[in-house]
């Protein structure tokens, strides 16, 4: 029997350019956090030992600093050997920041690279049969090429992979393919205890034995993620596995689509922003779509503008915004002009109404600002 | 606003004085400068604008300086809905009251009466139009903007506009400042917005320029992989060749041995192929000495044979040549008389040809001696002769003078005709004469004569006192004729021209006497002639005494001639004859001296080829003695048989080498030699490369791009954000200033109309009907006007008429707007003063009607000037 953590995909080093000034750096700890958090849950739940399956670092080419740190965070973690397998954002190039001198320099004694040199025994008993990534571009399913000839044993074999299982990608031609049915097949066989899977960034359960996993990153890193911010603590034995989640993420990636026409709807949107717990650690994009009036875009920009600083970020669904600025009635009786200066905003809502193009876009805009600097002279 | 009264009490230099306003029309002022008409209008100012407890300049200069008062005022008026009393007074005892009487009765004292006023006149006045239509004396002429808000809303609701305000006037400005932000003034983008864009561009560069470096790091990576796997390609290859190599050089070595074989075999053929070669060469060198022998024998015989038959052949050529000559010698002889003959024959031709030539050219000479002859007389007749062409001219005119004198003396003179009528001897004068019967005698008088039959009569005869005188001018005329011919020395006219003749005559003869020598001489001289002559005489006299004997001398030259050319004719026949014979002769020695060559040669080729006979047949004897004949044979035909057995073993070890393809198997040794040779550069060259590159690697991976690139990338996204943001605001003030401005301009033109018009109708009356004015949509200024169809900007106007369009365009505006829309009086404070009499009566006119729809206060110091003004109420301080 034994018990160990899975972890994967920590993308140390991750720039998101939405991310301005601080909240850049916050971001970043809270990668460096994760790492102690996944040591304090291995030391407390008693795992015998930590995979990372893959892209432990977003590249190659990362700052050293954050390498340096994240070594530091794994050898503080006493007692718990850390296997950290490359993956397609880390490959065991030539340029591979395993072989980095920097690497080399900090490495601490429980901090060890899978490169597939050989059989890994990390406790008596145990395998660990890694299929790290050796370039970017690698040709077969390299799983598959490290469970070549696998024959009986009597260690717990566990396969630390990184990549896309058939089953789920959109593209079943990829030659990197990971072949869930090959597993399975050594699994059913007992030649394969567990599969340990890094790149997908969600949390899944892969396949019906309940042995091949994909354990998500532990902190989110886009909107796309179904259940990302888990590591998971895995006991196995001949007769199963038991595989249980941990939460360790912090922050949150939301995005929603709303559909904006009355106050009513602005003023749901904005209920709904001031409701969104820890919002220094939440990344939001909103999808903003309809019509709305003078008044009414002056309202939701006060209320985005009022928002932005409380989120790590706010910004737009680009994709799936498309909201009209008309002016109605009450605008123009707010806006409050007569004469020719009544005419140049008709003429200016006129062209605000056109079905498209630049000018229309050009024109509420006009009229947006129109608003504002008629609204400034009360 | 309206003004109905306005009370100054010690107010500079008023002590109290109460001017009342008509309620519509024209208020006169009228009062000399110091006792203050143009107080009213300041204290009216000062009274709005300074509360009471003012110690500002003007309120100290409106103090009167004789007292210690001061200054009040006191106002009524009537301001949109308010009807009012105010009063001020400031210095001593400052006070402060508003009665307000409608709409709402009111009344504040102090400051709050200062304050609600302002408030009054701020909710009622358009303080801008009131300026406006202020007319200040001495004030510059420059013609009021109407752009005013009241105005504008005047205009907008007399063209039934919407009306604006001055809310939408701020807004504009605004509009404006929003715009400037983007925009410079002229329309084009903001240094600031250039910077950004390049900014943007600079932060996309960076980005670019870090995305490289990355790119190049992973192409390096990928790059190790390729050449890992290109190393491992070669060095599996090289072992597969090494395996080759191996293979074929053991197949090698059975063939070496093969061309071992080859190479005894080759020797042994070689050597009888040589000895072969010796047998044939001494038998062919035998077979050649017996030849030899035979053909030496056959020679000598027929070299024998043909001396024998050379010798006639030289006697004959012998004779032959020896002809030859006494012909040739024959020849040359004749030649020599022809020769000799011809000399004389041209001799004879030269002496009878220099007879007539010396006789022809002594005639020449003696002609040419006549020439020159005449040509001295003829000069020296010329140097001589005084009459000439002008001379005779002169002589001629004095000779016709004296005719002509001489008719008119005869024509005045008496005639006195005397005929005898029987033998008489009379007297005239001192001259006596006789008459016979039926003689006559005319007598012409000239002077005077007396006539006498002596002892019988005598007759006094006396000309006109006329004759005399013509006979006085006669004798003068007659005498410088007689002075001219006598100069020249002729006797008279006749003679002169005789002279002349003679002069020509003498020129002429010149002239030939020059042609004839020119024509004896031609290109010679007189002295070559003369010489030329001598030389030939000399010649005649000599030639017959040194003549060869011979035939006699031609009679004539053409005889000569004749002989001289046969004689020519003669020694060229002669000089061929002479050249045939010779190349005869020479052809013949030539011939001779050939043969005896032959002859000799001949004779010596005998005695060589007895020799070498001798010698041939020695040494074939002495060979023979050596070795025989038939040993040479027998030794030859044994070197055939063993070369014969030599070339079969040959051929049969090459057989067997050819067999084993030797060539083949070299070319596939050397080739996976080459093979190995490149596999191997070439893995040295995979590994520096890949050495170069680990190194390469280790360096820049060190240098952590990927967090620069990403901050790099997040810099780009912001900065463009931010430029994309500001462009859109850019976009959008212009549309909306465009747009402003646009309708702005459009509502300008649209509503100047009503000002336009009003102007024009008041111009009417002053100017006439053709009168019409130009206005600035967006100022609402008069910048024109138009009189008889004559368009004048108001810079190229008088003073005068700039003045009257100041005061027209006023009184035009303040009727537009009414004192309930913010409107205000005309105020004109001794305008029109640059202005004729005739158009201040008209201007009056003007004024007086505008009067009607506005209220018009007039401050002078002129009474005169607005006398005109038929309906106004005249205020005399």
């Amino acid at each position: 029997m034994v018990k160990f953590l899975h972890t994967a995909d920590w993308q140390l080093g991750m720039t998101r350019h939405f991310l301005k000034g601080e909240a850049q750096a916050r971001f970043n700890d809270a990668r460096l956090n994760a790492i102690e958090q996944i040591g304090s849950i291995a030391i407390n739940e008693g795992c015998q030992f930590v995979v990372v399956c893959g892209d432990v670092f977003e590249s190659n080419q990362v700052e050293r600093q954050v390498l340096t740190r994240a070594l530091e965070r794994m050898g503080a973690v006493s007692g718990v050997t850390f296997y950290l397998l490359p993956g397609n954002h880390d490959p065991l190039d030539a340029a591979s920041i395993y072989r980095s001198p920097t690497f080399t320099k900090h490495r601490p004694d429980n901090v060890v690279v899978l490169d597939g040199s050989g059989t890994v025994q990390p406790v008596p008993g145990v395998e660990l049969i890694a299929a790290p990534w050796r370039n970017k571009h690698p040709t077969t399913d390299l799983v598959a090429e490290a469970c070549r000839g696998l024959g009986a044993t009597h260690a717990i074999r566990i396969v630390v992979g990184h990549g896309v299982v058939d089953s789920m990608s959109p593209n079943p031609d990829d030659p990197r393919l990971i072949s869930l049915a090959r597993l399975e097949e050594k699994v059913e066989a007992g030649l394969i205890q567990f599969v340990a899977l890094g790149d997908r960034h969600s949390k899944t359960d892969v396949g019906s034995t309940g042995r091949v996993w994909y354990a998500g990153a532990p902190e989110p890193t886009d909107y796309d993620e179904v259940d990302p911010g888990h590591v998971l603590v895995a006991e196995l034995d001949a007769y199963g596995a038991n595989v249980g989640a941990r939460q360790v993420g912090t922050w949150r990636f939301v995005r929603r689509e709303w559909q904006l026409s009355e106050d009513d709807d602005l003023h749901a949107l904005e209920d709904w922003l001031k409701s969104q717990p820890n919002k220094e650690r939440c990344i939001v994009k909103l999808g903003l779509v309809g019509t709305v009036s003078l008044a009414q875009k002056a309202r939701l920009d006060g209320i985005l503008e009022d928002m932005a600083d409380r989120f790590a970020a706010l910004d737009a669904w680009e994709s799936r915004s498309d909201l009209a600025v008309m002016p109605n009635n009450v605008d123009v009786e707010e806006i409050g002009l007569s004469g020719f200066a009544r005419e140049a905003l008709e003429e200016l809502s006129e062209k605000a109404t056109a079905e498209s193009g630049e000018e229309s876009l050009v024109a509420r805009d006009a009229l947006a600002l129109l608003y504002r600097l008629a609204g400034a002279r009360e | 606003m309206k003004l109905h009264r306005i009370r100054l009490r010690n107010f500079r230099g008023v002590r109290d004085r109460e001017v009342e306003f008509a309620e519509s029309g024209v208020t006169i002022v009228e009062g000399p400068n110091e006792v203050g008409k143009s107080s009213i209008a300041e204290a009216l100012e000062l009274a709005i604008e300074y509360p009471d407890s003012s110690r500002h300049r003007k309120i100290q200069s409106a103090k009167p300086e004789d007292r210690d008062e001061g200054p009040e005022v006191e106002i009524e008026m009537s301001t949109g809905p308010y009807v009012l009393t105010y009063q001020k007074r400031w210095i001593r005892r400052p006070t402060t009251t508003l009665n307000v009487t409608a709409p709402q009765s009111e009344n504040h004292t102090g400051r709050a009466a200062h304050d609600r006023l302002e408030a009054i006149l701020r909710e009622t006045l358009d303080d801008d139009l009131r300026l406006a239509l202020q007319i200040e004396q001495g004030t510059e002429l420059k013609l009021p903007s109407f752009s005013i808000p009241s105005m504008r809303r005047a205009l907008e609701n007399a063209t039934d506009g919407d009306a604006s305000d001055a809310e939408d006037e701020d807004l504009v400005e605004r509009i404006g400042v929003e715009f400037e932000r983007y925009w410079t003034a002229t329309g084009r983008v903001t240094g600031k917005r250039i910077a950004a864009a390049k900014e943007v561009e600079e932060a996309r560069e960076r980005v670019q320029g870090l995305k490289e470096q990355m790119d190049k790091i992973e192409g390096d990576a990928a790059e190790m992989v390729r050449l890992a796997e290109e190393a491992r390609g070669i060095a599996q290859t090289l072992q597969e060749l090494a395996e080759s190599e191996r293979k074929l050089t053991e197949e090698w070595a059975a063939i070496d041995r093969l061309q071992t074989d080859l190479e005894r075999i080759d020797a042994v053929h070689v050597a009888a192929s040589s000895k072969r070669q010796q047998a044939l060469g001494e038998h062919q060198h035998r077979e050649e000495m017996k030849d030899d022998l035979e053909d030496g024998a056959k020679a000598l015989t027929d070299l024998e044979a043909e001396a024998e038959l050379a010798a006639p052949a030289l006697f004959a050529a012998t004779g032959q040549s020896e002809e030859a000559a006494v012909s040739l010698k024959a020849a040359a002889d004749a030649l020599r008389r022809a020769r000799e003959g011809q000399d004389r024959a041209f001799g004879d031709r030269n002496f009878l040809q220099d007879e007539i030539d010396e006789e022809l050219i002594s005639e020449r000479y003696e002609r040419y001696k006549d020439a020159r002859q005449l040509l001295r007389d003829s000069e020296e007749f010329l140097e001589s002769a005084k009459v000439n062409e002008e001379v005779l001219a002169d002589i001629e005119r004095a000779y016709n003078e004296d005719m002509k004198a001489q008719a008119a003396v005869e024509s005045a003179a008496a005639k006195v005709e005397a005929t005898a009528l029987s033998d008489i001897a009379l007297r005239l004068d001192d001259e006596e004469f006789e008459l016979e019967t039926d003689e006559r005698r005319e007598i012409l008088v000239e002077d005077r004569v007396e006539l006498s039959v002596p002892g019988v009569v005598r007759f006094r005869v006396s000309a006109a006192p006329e004759a005399r005188v013509l006979a006085q001018q006669r004798r003068g005329v007659h005498e410088e004729y007689l002075r001219l011919c006598a100069r020249v020395g002729v006797s008279d006219f006749e003679d002169a021209r005789r002279a002349e003749q003679a002069r020509r005559d003498a020129i002429r003869n010149r002239d030939d006497a020059r042609a004839a020598m020119r024509r004896e001489l031609r290109d010679w001289t007189a002295e070559f002639m003369a010489s030329r002559i001598a030389s030939l005489k000399a010649n005649v006299v000599s030639y017959p005494q040194q003549r060869a004997e011979g035939p006699p001398m031609p009679v004539n030259l053409d005889e000569a001639l004749r002989i001289a050319r046969e004689s020519s004719g003669k020694v060229e026949d002669c000089e061929r004859e002479l050249q045939v014979r010779e190349t005869v002769w020479k052809e013949r020695e030539e011939y001779l001296n050939k043969v005896r060559l032959q002859q000799a040669e001949l004779a010596a080729r005998v005695d060589v080829a007895r020799g070498r006979q001798k010698e041939a047949s020695e040494r074939l004897a002495a060979a023979r003695e050596s070795v025989s004949d038939e040993d040479i044979l027998v030794a030859l035909n044994m070197a055939k048989q063993v070369f014969e057995v030599s070339i079969k073993s040959l051929e049969e070890a090459k057989g067997r080498l050819k067999a084993a393809d030797p060539d083949s198997l070299r070319a596939r040794l050397d080739n996976v030699s080459d093979a190995k040779g490149r596999l191997e550069t070439q893995l040295r060259t995979n590994e520096g490369r890949q050495h170069e590159i680990r190194a390469s690697l280790e360096l820049r991976g060190e240098m952590g791009l990927h967090g620069s690139y990403e901050g790099a990338v997040s810099r780009f996204e912001q900065a463009q954000r931010e430029h994309e943001g500001e462009e859109s605001r850019a976009r959008a003030a212009k549309l909306l200033k465009e747009t402003f401005d646009k309708h702005r301009r459009l509502a300008n033109q649209r509503n100047i109309k009503p000002l336009k018009e009003r102007i024009d109708w008041l111009g009417g009356l002053v100017f006439g009907p053709t009168f019409e004015v130009k206005l600035d949509d967006e100022e609402l200024r008069v910048v024109g006007r138009t009189l008889d169809g004559v368009t004048l900007e108001v810079d190229q106007l008088s003073t005068g008429a700039r003045e009257q369009l100041g005061v027209l365009s006023r009184l035009a505006c303040a009727a537009i707007v009414s004192p309930e829309d913010g409107g205000a009086p005309v105020m004109i404070d001794d305008a029109l003063g640059w202005s004729d009499p005739q158009r201040l009566q008209s201007m009056g006119a003007a004024i007086a009607v505008a009067g009607k729809q506005c209220q018009i206060v007039i401050l002078t110091c002129f009474p005169g000037r607005y006398a005109h003004v038929g309906n106004a109420e005249v205020v005399r301080l």
